[in-house]
Parts: C-alpha cells; sequence; structure tokens
C-alpha cells in the first residue's frame, strides 16, 4: 500500500516537472568571475594556463576557436584580429604568423618541411583565404546546443547561416533570441538579416508601397526588423550603463557598445521609414541621452526635425 | 509443540544490514582509494602552485574551481560505479538468492542499497571537497551560505545518482547503465540541449521543452562556479525547489525500483 502511494505521489510530481521546475536556473546569472573579460585576461596570462592550454576553457569556447580554424581552411594563424585590420581590408591579413612555423625560421630541418606538406599551411606573407562558411555551420549549432546562452554563437552563427540560406538564419536567431530574452545584440543581428532577406528577396520592390507578394514580404520583414530592433534598444535602455563609454569596463567592451549603439540608432532609423517619424524622433532622443557622444545619433536628430518642420 | 511466534522485523535494521555490507565490500575494494590518490595529485599541485606563487587573484579562483569541479565529478563517479553494480553483482554471484530468503522486503534492500551508495558518495564528497577548498587559495571574497548551499545541492545530487543507477540496473545492463547516466551527469545540458533542437523542428519548441525536461539533469544541482563567481546565495524559494527536484527524481526512482523489483522474478 506505502509502495503504490509513494510511487503515485512521486510519480505525480515528475509528471508536472516541466511546470513545477521549468524556473529553476541557479546558473543563470549576469557577471561573475569566470565571465569577467579582466579576469579572464589575467588567467590567461598565468604559468597554470599555459600549462592547461584549451583545456582550460568551456566546450564552446573550445568549439568557437574550430570555427576560426575551418574559416582559414584548417590552417592555424596567431590571434591576428588588430585595430588595423578592422579599419582596412579584413580578408587580407598578409603577414600574420602560422602557428606551423615558416620554413626560414624552423630550426626543424626536414621534420618541418614534413609539417608543412602534411598539414594544411600557407605562407604568412600571402593574403588568408577564407572558406564559404558552410563547415562553420553544424559547429554553431553544437556550440548552441550545448550553451543556448552562447550569445556570440547565435550572433555570429546566424550571420554565416544567413549567407547560405537567409530563412534559416532568422530562424536560427529567433531560437536565439528565445533562449537568450535580454539579449540586445542577438536582437540585432536578427534585425539586419531581417532587412537584408527582405532587399535581396524582393528583387523587384524596392519600395515597401509596391503592390505584389514581393513588396508585401518586403514590408512584412522590414516591419519585423523594425520591431526586432525596437526590443533591442529597450534592453540597452534597461541595461547600460549611464554616462559615456567605459572601455574594458567588466564585460562592456567596446564590442559591446557597438551593437548596443547599433541596435539604437536602427531602432530609430525603420521606425522612421516603416512606422511614425515624430515616435521615430522621440526614440532617438531618449537614446541620445544615454549616448550622448554618438554623432550618427545627433545627425538623425537633426535632420528628422528639420524634415518635420517642413512638412505640412 | 509449542509454535514458535515470528520474530518482529525492524525494517530500519534490516536497511542498515544492507547498508553496513555494502560499506564494507566498497572499503574492501578500495576503489575510493583512487579518487583519493587523484585529488591527491591536484592538492600536490596545489602545494607545488603556492610554492612557486600564485600571479594573481583570478587564478587563485580557477584553481579553487577545479578543485572543486574534480571532487564533485570523482564523488559522483564513485557513486555511480558503486549504486550501478550492487543489484547486477549479486544476482551474478547468486548471493541475493539467501539474502532475500531472510526476513528482508525487496524494498529494504533495494533502500539498503541505496542509503550505502549514497552515503559513500556524500562522504567522499565531503572529505573530497574539504581538501579541494582547504588546499586551494582563496584570494577573494566568497560567500559562505553559498558554499552551504552548494555542498547541500551536491549531496541532494549524490543520492538523486545513487537512485537512478539502482533503478536502472534493474532494468538495463551494468555497462549501459554506467554509460547513460555518466554521460547526462557529464554532458546532461548539452545533450539535452541537442535533443532538443532535434525534436524541435517536429513536434514544435513547446513540445520539445516539455519532452526534454523529464531527463533529469545535474547541472542545475552543480552550483560550484556560481560560489567561485562571488554571486550570492540562491534565493530560498529556488533553493527549495532545487532540493524538491532532487527529492522527486530520487523518490521516484527509488519507488519505482521498489516496484519493479518486487514483481522480477529471480
Amino acid at each position: 500500500m506505502w509502495r503504490i502511494v509513494l510511487l503515485g505521489g512521486f510519480g505525480t510530481a515528475f509528471a508536472l516537472g516541466p511546470l513545477l521546475f521549468s524556473g529553476l536556473r541557479p546558473n543563470d546569472y549576469k557577471g561573475g568571475r569566470s565571465k569577467s573579460i579582466e579576469d579572464s585576461i589575467e588567467r590567461n596570462t598565468s604559468s597554470v594556463a599555459r600549462v592547461l592550454g584549451e583545456v582550460r576553457t568551456s566546450m564552446s569556447d573550445i568549439m568557437f576557436m574550430k570555427t576560426e580554424r575551418y574559416l582559414h581552411n584548417g590552417i592555424g594563424y596567431a590571434p591576428h584580429l588588430t585595430e588595423s585590420e578592422i579599419m582596412g581590408d579584413a580578408g587580407s591579413h598578409e603577414g600574420t604568423a602560422t602557428t606551423i612555423r615558416s620554413g626560414d625560421s624552423d630550426f626543424r630541418g626536414f621534420v618541418g618541411v614534413l609539417e608543412r606538406k602534411v598539414k594544411p599551411w600557407r605562407d604568412p606573407s600571402l593574403p588568408h583565404i577564407h572558406s564559404d562558411g558552410a563547415e562553420l555551420l553544424p559547429w554553431y549549432r553544437l556550440m548552441t546546443a550545448s550553451d543556448p546562452n552562447c550569445e556570440r554563437c547565435y550572433a555570429i552563427g546566424g550571420w554565416w547561416l544567413k549567407t547560405h540560406n537567409p530563412e534559416e538564419g532568422v530562424k536560427f536567431l529567433e531560437e536565439g533570441v528565445a533562449n537568450n530574452p535580454d539579449s540586445f545584440a542577438i536582437r540585432f543581428m536578427l534585425g539586419q538579416v531581417l532587412r537584408e532577406v527582405a532587399s535581396t528577396d524582393a528583387t523587384t520592390a524596392k519600395n515597401p508601397a509596391e503592390t505584389g507578394a514581393a513588396g508585401d514580404k518586403l514590408l512584412e520583414y522590414s516591419v519585423r526588423a523594425r520591431d526586432v530592433f525596437a526590443e533591442g534598444a529597450e534592453i540597452v535602455m534597461r541595461v547600460r550603463y549611464d554616462g559615456a563609454f567605459v572601455e574594458n569596463k567588466a564585460e562592456w567592451n567596446d564590442h559591446v557598445e557597438d551593437d548596443a549603439t547599433g541596435v539604437c540608432r536602427m531602432a530609430a532609423l525603420m521606425e522612421e521609414k516603416f512606422g511614425d517619424p515624430v515616435k521615430a524622433l522621440e526614440m532617438a532622443r531618449r537614446y541620445h541621452a544615454k549616448f550622448v557622444a554618438d554623432r550618427p545619433l545627433e545627425m538623425f536628430i537633426e535632420r528628422v526635425t528639420k524634415e518635420l518642420e517642413k512638412a505640412p | 509443540m509449542q509454535a514458535v511466534a515470528a520474530l518482529p522485523i525492524n525494517p530500519v535494521r534490516s536497511i542498515s544490514l544492507v547498508a553496513r555490507g555494502v560499506l564494507l565490500e566498497t572499503i574492501r575494494r578500495q576503489e575510493f582509494y583512487v579518487l583519493f590518490i587523484l585529488m591527491g595529485v591536484y592538492v600536490l599541485g596545489m602545494i607545488v602552485t603556492m610554492v612557486v606563487g600564485i600571479e594573481n587573484k583570478a587564478v587563485g579562483t580557477f584553481l579553487l574551481n577545479l578543485g572543486m569541479t574534480m571532487a564533485y565529478y570523482s564523488a559522483m563517479v564513485l557513486t555511480l560505479l558503486t549504486a550501478a553494480r550492487q543489484v547486477p553483482t549479486e544476482m551474478e554471484n547468486r548471493t541475493l538468492y539467501p539474502l532475500l530468503g531472510k526476513p528482508l522486503g525487496r524494498g529494504e534492500y533495494l533502500v539498503g542499497k541505496w542509503l550505502a551508495a549514497a552515503g559513500i558518495g556524500a562522504t567522499s564528497l565531503a572529505v573530497l571537497m574539504a581538501l579541494a577548498w582547504i588546499g586551494a587559495p582563496r584570494m577573494e571574497e566568497y560567500d559562505a551560505m553559498m558554499l552551504a548551499q552548494t555542498m547541500i545541492l551536491a549531496v541532494l545530487s549524490v543520492s538523486m545518482l545513487a537512485a537512478l543507477a539502482l533503478a536502472f540496473s534493474l532494468v538495463a545492463p551494468q555497462a549501459v547503465n554506467v554509460v547513460v547516466l555518466g554521460l547526462l551527469v557529464v554532458v546532461g545540458d548539452a545533450a539535452v540541449g541537442f535533443a532538443r533542437a532535434r525534436i524541435a523542428p517536429i513536434v514544435g519548441p513547446s513540445a520539445a521543452q516539455w519532452i526534454t525536461a523529464y531527463i533529469p539533469n545535474f547541472s542545475i544541482l552543480d552550483t560550484v562556479t556560481r560560489y567561485t563567481d562571488g554571486i550570492g546565495p540562491l534565493d530560498g524559494a529556488m533553493f527549495v525547489g532545487l532540493a524538491a527536484y532532487a527529492v522527486v527524481y530520487t523518490g521516484l526512482a527509488l519507488a519505482a525500483g521498489a516496484a519493479i523489483f518486487g514483481r522480477r522474478s529471480l
């Protein structure tokens, strides 16, 4: 009798488990030393980190590093994204050292020659050749499956996926938004992908006022992009600290600041084009109060203000 | 001839006798010495690191997290191996039959085995965690309440694993039992996420979320990184919820195991 009662009781609780226990996420928190960029830099320069190598990172970070290798068709390069390379032609990167030494600096003789022939290798003085990204896609799927809170994985994976199948890219990023409701970075990427899908799919429709299926789709995707950017901008308003950008302030680095300003600018711009210009102006002024030094927002406010004054 | 009155059966005594047998056998097998040796290597590494010098607080925190994580997974491995082999080994060696011939209920037998496996796991967890915590440099502030919650949830996690391993050992081969539960412990979160991503296009995202929520998730009971990250303690509702989660799975596994074992012909 007791056995039946216990089995029934625990069985009922188990059956209702998805309702009772779905909110239990003790490891979903913002901040923390393991996610701090400053702590990460300190750890990575220590002797312990050099001994442990890649093992010290998480599985999703290891997979992310793999995508870098796949992007370069298997050739291992030293970390090479510098400010000058961002401003210049990002596809070239001549002169970046490879992890396998080149012949003129390799003391290993025939062993070095053999390694350069057997393993993927390219003369570091030559420009990089990037793959089309198809081989990276399964890694992003695995990364986000193993860590649904990896915002960077969703954002960059979505960007690569849209070059091969834009509709799938949209679905992937929408999954990212569902798993990361507080992420403006994924929303920023989703909005951009929606805009790109709209403009490339409706090749004959450039104006949302055009009638027909192409025009309807352009409008539908553009309005979705507008709403997504607006959601992202609201999150930025909530989470971004007041005052000017402070470099390397905890987790808010320059890439995060770029995404934050980008989503706010796009929210105002898309509201002006596919919504209400007056509302767009209000939004821009609100965002500018947070990003006081942002010149594009200033220019947007000046332009829209003049246009609204001229309008009948 | 005067009828001999049946002696009253004390379930607590029966259970404790079964548990004691498992404990003695585990000590005799000396399995846990291997884990202590592994942790000893870690402690030795800590001593060497301290002599060489810890460069900064971030490294100290990393080493603390590494040690506590190793301690947690070592205790889980020991618990899994202990619990998974109990019933199959006794059936193979034919020692189960005379045992059940005694006035010992099958449910009592199972609970005794669970108590011993969970007790061994909890004891080794406490000792290994103490080794890791004492051996690592603590150069930053860590919340004491969070440490207490981490330990309690780890003990509950060990108990849940022991119950599940015992229950599965009644229906699955030992190797399959160890591999499946071992994978759930180590990569459960990722595996569940991957399964959800695969079935979502077929059944829809909500149904996929619901179905995969039934898979035992040990990672939510592992708050070591939250502790070393310096995050504050869990609020009452979250902590009680997590404890209830472990209790429900433990209770269900034991109740189902007792029901299966009770009906199984040996």
